[in-house]
């Protein structure tokens, strides 16, 4: 059972990485990060690392992609990506990929040529992989790396914040442009074509004062307003 | 928000909207085509309530409101020169109209718009999210379509776009004896049937003279004050649904089912009733009806505390409407709005008391007014209403005269069933009356009455046959509408299905 | 064969002979399911009652086959999709709700010490794991996704606005949520949900009463979490006609439906296990122990049942009060409580 579901997860990790480098699409290469990390969490699983695991779906999968997916549900649209700079860029990352595959390739194998022959630890303590044992480890002997690590993650988050505010909201009075067609007739007077976005689709003419130097959008001055006697003076 | 204890004449009120009524008559020129009949009529009454006194009534015809209603008019020439000059600036003024309509045509025809629409506004257009809301959407109430282009969740923009329910009644009026227009009036706004009624029988006694007794007048006033409650209530219910909560709704629809038990008892039906009659009502309140009435009346207002303790404590409630779709009083009167949007912004406007119709200075009764004009003003000052109409209606019950509930002028109103096997005159005017209806002599009048929307007037025109040459209505919720855009811009979303809401616009009403 | 789950997975205190397992899987699935139309029905009659109506009185006796009527239209319904809609996403999103409201589920336990049945031993859970809390976080969090895929695979724009709503309440409301349960966590100093109604039972005093604090901001981000009135404006109909879900209908609509009072179930056994003593019985310790899960459920009956009353009583909130309540009231009030919960613990 457990061969099977390491190979499962394995696999699975494997096509959603690749998926998530090769995907165009960018909403989609999110999606696929998100099963790569479900995956992972079960390949945890299978290592006694159940907080690890666990927190792992909590995080990464509920908090932080789902932040992902919704920018790019939000930006996304344009699925094909900005072209991909100059041939010496293209030859630079070769060279560094390449690079990481081989550091990556001489570690795995490694460690992996060592343990091939080794059978594991025997003995597992009941308490391993648990969130008492984890929290005392990250309390006691990594500290330092753990707060430092929380430090960091403050100071991003301060800065993300920042960042963000200089966008703001819609303001009240703002500029705006008005087309001319605003000019000719008072929008929002209710044709049909204007009803579908055939004329005037776009937003700000509603408000747009009516200048009275076209003339079309003026009314005839009527002379009777004073007068009583246009409508009710029979009676 | 607070009540202005006006007095119960002719008044205060009616002063204290008259001159910022006139000013904005003035400005309201610029960019208001479709109301105008609603402006000669603003002019008019201030006028009247400046100048003239209800008591200088001279063109002898005595009408029902003991003189004081909008038709009471001291400067009236003689019916057919005025009618002449009236009609010819009329074509005058329509071929302008047309000429207009014709250039505006032209010009848009010969516009190249894909070079129009890249500069609209300032601000990234890719951020905009353009949102059609109806023709059908739950909010909507009724079918109307809005437009609304969003950014984020905010409200940029938002185009009302109504003419999904016409239903070309004023057209269908034309056709119609003048007695047989008034089950198709009422078909308009339906939630307020007696009043558009009202204004039209208003509107013809006026052409006709006619007075109408004082006990018609008083159990008008009880079926106004009832169909005013019956329609603040589906206002409130909709409305606090709109907002999520689901269960006022029903307990609102329990005590509107109580005035709809009323009306069919008194007339028959629940619904565009057909209770009143040009001359008065069609016949008088069935025995019990009173008592019935007496039992709501002292039922409703424990209603509305129960209706207050649910929402006007709570805090979900308080959050969502205060502030929310504000607008001041001056940019009301600019687009025309009235009713208890407009009293809700302070300004004690009601036409009840500024030209009382109908007995309505009988009563004392006071005109609930809001402060600020936002949401929250809106709700408290229609639940006041609510109270106020139960008053009103109690001292109609109270004081409710003896005597005949339609006019006795049989070339009005249909004789007593009784007199058909006794008198040839009656037998003649009964055959003449059903065959081809009553005739109106020519002339206009327009009678403005307080629906539960604002301002519900009729105008009618008659050529002396009859049938109506004219019927317009000016509905409260069609002139409303046009200051929807100023309310919701920069609102959210969920606050302008709210500020909607809260405008109470009734589609039947608006497409007619 | 002699275990399946012998490996990694035994240390989830799976100690159950298999067949045990697979039992009691398909018994939790078939409970959970069939709990769903009693609460649909339930919640119907009881806001019918609340709004002066008798509510569905006219399918069966009662009413008590509305809700299988209603199922059981939806199911028969077309199945239609919007054009231009992502088609696996749209058809995959409602599935990833469903088996995250499930997932939950088996978390929750019904009785204390193992049962003896048929000469078993049985505990009456599906997993008691030392993590249960975390598991039904993470399984929360996974269901945000079916709410976003649902409402951005339909390519409608009240979908989509009801899905960015969504997930962003979702976000908000799980960090509430989860430091809420901190003061919980700590008394108990365990994850594990039997252990916390164990530790309840110790004490003889129901976390209610010390975490009280605690209690209300749970059960609150709780209302968030599973869409109900006050907080329901992923569906928010008089804005957005319905929210993440316009665009679905039939099979894949009744999925969401289902979830969604999965949800309003687990969240209410969630909140009495937490809070209310599981299936401990105020002043009887001796308590038979087949009584243990009809107290579970009727606490949870209980929770439920308030959930459907505020329904029935509060209007929704706007989105950026919605907001605001959570980061700016709930947040720094459930800090607060794990704050004051570990001083009172460390100085006792």
């Amino acid at each position: 059972m457990d061969e099977i579901l390491f190979f499962v997860a394995g696999i699975a990790a494997i096509v959603a990485a690749a998926g998530t480098v090769f995907l165009r699409n960018p909403f989609y290469a999110v999606l696929s990060l998100v099963v790569h990390l479900l995956s992972l969490s079960m390949l945890f699983l299978l290592l006694y690392a159940q907080f690890v695991a666990v927190v792992q779906v909590m995080v990464y999968v509920g908090a932080v992609m789902v932040l992902y997916v919704f920018v790019n549900a939000y930006v996304g649209g344009g699925s094909e990506p900005e072209g991909g700079g100059g041939p010496s860029l293209r030859m630079f990352s070769y060279a560094i990929a390449i690079t990481l595959i081989v550091t990556i390739g001489i570690a795995v194998l490694g460690t992996g040529l060592q343990a091939i022959d080794g059978s594991g630890p025997d003995d597992i303590p009941a308490s391993f992989g648990s969130p008492g044992e984890i929290g005392k480890l990250l309390l006691t002997k990594f500290l330092l790396p753990f707060e430092a690590a929380s430090f960091l993650l403050l100071v991003a988050a301060i800065g993300a914040v920042v960042l963000a505010r200089r966008r703001r909201g819609v303001l009240p009075g703002e500029e705006r442009m008005v087309a001319a067609l605003d000019l000719l007739a008072p929008t929002g007077t209710g044709s049909m074509r204007e009803g579908v976005g055939a004329i005037n689709p776009t937003p700000g003419g509603f408000s747009a004062r009516i200048t009275p130097s076209t003339g079309a959008g003026t009314l005839p001055a009527s002379d009777d307003r004073t007068g009583d006697d246009s409508e009710g003076g029979s009676r | 928000m607070e009540v202005s204890a006006d007095d119960e004449k002719t008044g205060s009120g009616g002063h204290a909207g008259g001159p910022d009524r006139e000013a904005a008559t003035g400005s309201r020129e610029q960019d208001a085509p479709a109301t105008k009949g609603e402006r000669d009529r603003g002019a008019k009454i201030a006028d009247q309530t400046s100048a003239t006194t209800p008591e200088a009534d001279t063109d002898g015809q005595p009408d029902e409101g003991g003189g004081s209603s909008p038709s009471a008019d001291p400067q009236a020439e003689s019916p057919a020169t005025a009618t002449a000059t009236a009609l010819q600036e009329r074509t005058e003024r329509e071929a302008e109209w047309e000429e207009l309509a014709r250039r505006y045509r032209a010009d848009e025809a010969t516009i190249d718009f894909s070079t129009q629409l890249g500069a609209v506004a300032t601000q990234d257009e890719a951020e905009l999210l353009t949102i059609n809301m109806g023709p059908h959407h739950p909010a909507t109430h009724g079918v109307l379509r809005l437009l609304t282009t969003l950014e984020g969740e905010v409200i940029r923009d938002v185009k009302p776009i109504i003419g999904y329910l016409h239903t070309g009644i004023e057209k269908t009026a034309e056709d119609k004896a003048y007695w047989k227009v008034i089950p198709v009036v009422e078909r308009m706004d339906y939630l307020a049937y007696y009043f558009n009624a009202m204004a039209y029988c208003g509107a013809v006694e006026d052409l006709l003279g006619v007075e109408v007794p004082k006990r018609a007048q008083y159990l008008r006033v009880i079926h106004l004050e009832l169909n005013r409650i019956m329609s603040h209530l589906v206002w409130l219910g909709t409305t606090m649904l709109d907002l999520g909560a689901i269960s006022i709704l029903w307990y609102a629809f329990r005590e509107r089912e109580t005035v709809l038990d009323l009306f069919e008892y008194s007339s028959g039906q629940r619904m565009h009733t057909r209770y009143f009659q040009i001359g008065g009502v069609v016949e008088d309140i069935p025995a019990g009806w009173a008592t019935k009435l007496q039992r709501f009346l002292d039922e409703m207002p424990t209603r509305l505390d129960q209706y207050e303790a649910m929402l006007s404590k709570n805090e979900i409630i308080l959050q969502r409407l205060k502030n929310v779709g504000v607008l001041d009083a001056r940019r009301l009167q600019e687009w025309g709005v009235s009713g208890p949007l407009l009293r809700a912004a302070g300004v004690p406007w009601d036409l009840r008391k500024a030209t009382p119709y109908s007995s309505y200075d009988d009563f004392d009764f006071k005109v609930p007014v809001g402060t600020i004009g936002d949401n929250y003003d809106r709700y408290a000052v229609r639940v006041a209403e609510m109270r106020e109409s139960v008053k009103i209606i109690q001292q109609a019950l109270d004081g409710l005269p003896e005597g005949p509930t339609i006019t006795e002028d049989r070339k009005v109103a249909l004789p007593p069933r009784h007199e058909l096997a006794t008198s040839m005159e009656a037998l003649i005017h009964h055959f003449k009356l059903v065959t081809e209806g009553m005739r109106v002599p020519e002339g206009e009048a327009y009678f403005p009455i307080e629906g539960p929307r604002g301002e519900l007037g009729c105008f009618v025109r008659s050529n002396g046959s009859s049938k109506p040459a004219r019927v317009h209505m000016r509905d409260p919720s069609f002139v409303n509408l046009q200051a929807f855009g100023d309310m919701a811009r920069g609102e959210y979303i969920a606050d302008m299905i709210a500020t909607l809401a809260c405008l109470d616009p009734l589609l039947g009403g608006i497409d007619r | 064969m002699t275990s399946v789950l012998a490996g990694p997975l035994s240390a989830i205190n799976y100690a159950e002979p298999w067949y045990v397992q697979i039992i009691k899987a398909l018994l939790i699935f078939a409970i959970g399911f069939s709990l769903v139309p009693l609460v649909l029905l339930y919640e119907r009659k009881l806001l019918g009652r609340f709004q002066g109506r008798p509510g569905p009185n006219r399918v069966g006796i009662y009413g008590s086959m509305q809700p299988l009527a209603d199922i059981g239209k939806l199911l028969f319904k077309e199945q239609f999709k919007p054009r231009g809609a992502i088609g696996w996403l749209f058809i995959a999103a409602p599935l990833i709700s469903m088996v995250a409201a499930l997932a939950t589920f088996p978390l929750i336990p019904f009785s204390g010490a193992p049962q003896e049945i048929l000469g078993t031993k049985v505990g009456l859970y599906g997993l008691d794991s030392d993590i249960g809390l975390l598991i039904f976080f993470a399984f929360s969090a996974i269901g945000s996704y079916g709410i976003l895929l649902g409402g951005w695979s339909s390519t409608s724009k009240y979908s989509f606005l009801g899905a960015m709503r969504g997930a962003a309440q979702l976000i908000s409301y799980e960090a509430a949520q989860g430091l809420a349960l901190l003061g919980v966590v700590m008394t108990t100093g365990s994850l594990s949900l039997s252990e916390i109604v164990d530790k309840q039972d110790h004490m003889g005093l129901w976390f209610l009463v010390p975490q009280i604090v605690g209690a209300f901001i749970f059960f609150v981000a709780t209302l968030a979490e599973i869409n109900r009135t006050p907080f329901d404006l992923l569906e928010a109909d008089s804005e957005l006609v319905g929210g993440f879900m316009t665009e679905y209908g039939g099979g894949r609509f009744a999925l969401y439906y289902v979830a969604e009072y999965v949800h309003l179930v687990v969240a209410g056994a969630m909140f009495s296990t937490l809070f209310l003593g599981g299936w401990n019985i105020p002043f009887w310790n001796g308590a038979p122990g087949f009584l243990d899960p009809f107290v579970v459920l009727a606490k949870t009956l209980v929770i439920v049942s308030i959930i459907i009353w505020i329904r029935a009583t509060l209007p929704r909130l706007r989105y950026d009060q919605l907001m605001s309540f959570g980061w700016k009231i709930l947040l720094p009030l459930a800090t607060l409580n794990a704050l004051v919960t570990a001083i009172v613990l460390v100085a006792l």
